[in-house]
């Protein structure tokens, strides 16, 4: 099978792979037979059967229900997706990409607009605490600030003073420890941060639920989650939840007259992604 | 029609699974300070990591931190000793719940010197422009669980 709807599919298996190799903590013997299926549903026999992606969903479940309270969330987006895989199977491939891209748009509505409820009822994040946080402790955007030595410098302080105040005798006489007030300008990036990121997200749910009915809406809808994308892959080693997003923004392009330039940046970046993610593992 | 309607069911049923599993976290962070990052509710980086969960064990009002999960943190004694600890420890940070922390000492803690457990959070506060730590739960049943445990012996048959 070299149909397009085929190389979908193997490319999910990929993404699958680079989950099991990115899950170290789960048993080796679920991320054998994960790999093992993953690698065995690229085969022509087995990619067009609907058993084998319910085997594989049952399977991404497992994971989740093994350690339910340590399972991250891209576990339970690749298990929606397997899911949705295997329920829109059909054998008529035109109608099965249709319903597919369906189920993807409507996860990515799901996903982004969730994301962005949680953040607006988080009271750490909208006062921009928590991204200040992350900034100060050059949790954000490790590949530029670096290369910046003065940057550098100012994180490796407030990295200190983080370290220092986890550890301390007696958490009881050390309720609060200040950051140093030069670096106070970063409290100004994290808010700004803070409503660039719920904004973006909202504007990627609610685009992408309008590119439903509204071709516009649809391409920025797709070139706002390949901004958000590229962003995130300079920004913060999330790559399998990335690779993951990024499938089903290239599975929301199946049954629909899309741009191939689209199609072909999803790869691209979905690729970089993943190959970042195994580099990662192996060194 | 009824086909349309059946494809319909199935393109939307995980987007519908995905707003049930949100909602229950959503309301277990609310109703039992479950972790944003845990439990399928895509509230990931809405809050610090629940790494940042510190766990205190008392002898008397000698204090010591049982686990840090950062390097370059070296653990002594006493150390979590139950099957996984890790994946206890892991479970405690995300669900900081009192019966939590209860059935993690009962499991986890064994050494009876041990007067209290208590579970601290570490966040940073932008208008006060510093790191601080609060308290979110405690536990100082010794003397209930020795009489527990004095119940069920005499329980026994």
């Amino acid at each position: 099978m070299s149909t397009p709807q085929a190389w979908t599919l193997r490319a999910f298996c990929a993404v699958l792979l680079v989950f099991v190799a990115s899950t170290a903590r789960h048993p080796a013997a679920w991320r054998i037979a994960m790999a093992s299926g993953a690698i065995l549903a690229m085969t022509p026999w087995l990619i067009s059967r609907r058993l084998t992606w319910w085997i594989l969903a049952a399977s991404v479940s497992a994971a989740i229900l093994l350690s339910p309270l340590s399972a991250a969330n891209h576990h339970y987006l690749l298990f929606y997706l397997t899911a949705a895989i295997a329920l829109t199977w059909s054998d008529d491939q035109e109608q099965w990409s249709t319903d597919l891209g369906r189920a993807s748009r409507g996860l990515m509505v799901g996903v982004m607009g969730i994301a962005t409820l949680q953040k607006l009822l988080s009271p750490d994040f909208m006062d921009g605490s928590f991204l200040t946080f992350l900034l100060l402790d050059g949790g954000l955007g490790e590949v530029f600030w670096q290369r910046i030595p003065a940057l550098e410098a100012a994180i490796s302080s407030a990295q200190d003073l983080f370290t220092r105040f986890a550890d301390p005798i007696d958490p009881r006489r050390a309720t609060a420890r200040a950051a140093p007030a030069r670096l106070m300008v970063m409290g100004t990036f994290g808010v700004m941060l803070t409503w660039l990121v719920v904004l973006g997200e909202g504007v990627i749910a609610l685009l992408f639920g309008l590119g439903a009915r509204f071709k516009k809406a649809d391409i920025a809808a797709h070139v706002a989650l390949l901004c958000f994308g590229a962003g995130l892959l300079f920004m913060r080693a999330e790559h399998v939840f990335l690779t993951t997003l990024l499938w089903s923004g290239a599975a929301m392009c199946l049954g629909r007259e899309t741009p191939t330039l689209l199609w072909k940046v999803y790869v691209g970046l979905g690729s970089i992604a993943a190959l970042v993610a195994l580099a990662r593992v192996i060194l | 029609m009824m086909t349309d309607r059946y494809r319909r069911v199935r393109y939307l049923l995980p987007l519908v699974v995905m707003l049930v599993i949100a909602s229950i976290q959503i309301a277990r962070v609310h109703l039992y300070g479950q972790t944003r990052w845990r439990g399928g509710g895509f509230g990931m980086y809405t809050e610090l990591h629940p790494n940042h969960i510190e766990i205190w064990v008392y002898r008397g009002d000698k204090p010591r931190q049982l686990d840090r999960a950062h390097i370059p943190f070296a653990p002594q004694p006493p150390l979590a000793s139950c099957k996984d600890p890790d994946e206890r420890l892991r479970e405690l940070r995300a669900l900081p719940t009192k019966a939590s922390l209860d059935a993690f000492w009962a499991d986890c803690l064994p050494d009876p010197t041990i007067t209290r457990v208590e579970l601290w959070r570490r966040r940073f506060d932008i208008e006060r422009w510093a790191m601080v730590r609060s308290r979110v739960r405690s536990s100082e049943h010794a003397a209930s669980r020795s009489a527990g445990d004095s119940q069920r012996e005499e329980d026994a048959p």
